[in-house]
C-alpha cells in the first residue's frame, strides 16, 4: 500500500497551557475538515518536557465523549485524515526545532457489542505505523515502536545519544501517564 | 434466511467495557524496538513529509 493522499489544510485554533503541574506543558490545537466525511476533526499536539509532542485527534462531534479517541465513524477518508495529522510534524519542526514526536493507537470501542479492543497492537496502531513509515523518513528521526502498548516514537536525530533520549522520553511518559493504555 | 452480522467486539473476543481494568505501566516494562525505515527500490513511492 502506497499512501498517495495529500491531506487537508490544518487551521491553528489556540495554544492551551496545561496547569496540572505535570510534564505536559501545553497543547497546540488545530482543526481541519474532511469534505468526504463532512466532519470537522480536532488535532491536538501535546508538548511535554524532553521536547516531545504527542499528536492526537478526534472528530469534533465526539469532543465531549470519554471515548472520543476510540470511536469508529466509518465514513472513510482515512488516508487523507492521517496524512493531515502527519503534516503537522514538519510544521511543528519549524517552530520547535529538534523536537521529537509520539503517538498511540487507541483501543477501539465497539458500541454494538459494548466491548473494547485489547491495548496491545491495536488496529489503529497497526495502520498508523504503516503510514508514518511512508510519510516520515529516517534522516530526521529514529523510529521506535512499542507493540506492547501500541505506541510509536520519532526520536529527533539531533540528540547526541538516541538511546539515552529514548529512555528519558519513555520515562517521562510513564511518569506522566501511568495509566496510558486505559480506555 | 438472514443471518445477523456478529459484532466486531464479539467476533474478535474483545473485553466488555465493564470488565476493562486499569493498566499501570512503568519504564522498565516499556521496551521500544528501534526500526529501520526501508526505502523502496522502486520509483513508485511518495516523497516523505519529513526526510
Amino acid at each position: 500500500m502506497i499512501v498517495q493522499s495529500e491531506g487537508y489544510e490544518l487551521t491553528f485554533v489556540q495554544k492551551r497551557p496545561c496547569k496540572d503541574k505535570s510534564k505536559h506543558l501545553f497543547t497546540l490545537i488545530y482543526k481541519f475538515k474532511s469534505p468526504k466525511t463532512g466532519l470537522v476533526y480536532v488535532v491536538l499536539a501535546d508538548y511535554h518536557e524532553e521536547h516531545v509532542f504527542v499528536i492526537k485527534f478526534y472528530a469534533k462531534r465526539h469532543r465531549k465523549s470519554d471515548f472520543k479517541y476510540s470511536k469508529i465513524i466509518n465514513r472513510g477518508d482515512l488516508s487523507n485524515i492521517l496524512v493531515t495529522n502527519a503534516s503537522l510534524i514538519p510544521q511543528l519542526l519549524e517552530n520547535y526545532p529538534g523536537c521529537s514526536f509520539g503517538f498511540i493507537g487507541s483501543r477501539t470501542f465497539d458500541k454494538k457489542s459494548g466491548k473494547v479492543e485489547q491495548y496491545q497492537f491495536t488496529q489503529r496502531y497497526r495502520i498508523y505505523k504503516e503510514f508514518v513509515r511512508q510519510l516520515i523518513g529516517d534522516e530526521t528521526f529514529v523510529h521506535y515502536q512499542y507493540n506492547e502498548f501500541s505506541a510509536y516514537l520519532l526520536i529527533n536525530r539531533k540528540h547526541k545519544d538516541i538511546v539515552k533520549a529514548e529512555r528519558a522520553i519513555a520515562k517521562m511518559f510513564t511518569e506522566t501517564y501511568n495509566n496510558l493504555p486505559d480506555i | 434466511m438472514n443471518k445477523s452480522k456478529v459484532a466486531k467486539g464479539d467476533r474478535l473476543n474483545w473485553t466488555p467495557i465493564k470488565e476493562v481494568k486499569p493498566v499501570s505501566i512503568n519504564v522498565k516494562s516499556v521496551k521500544g524496538e528501534r526500526i529501520e525505515v526501508k526505502k523502496s527500490s522502486s520509483g513508485n513511492v511518495r516523497k516523505p513529509l519529513v526526510p
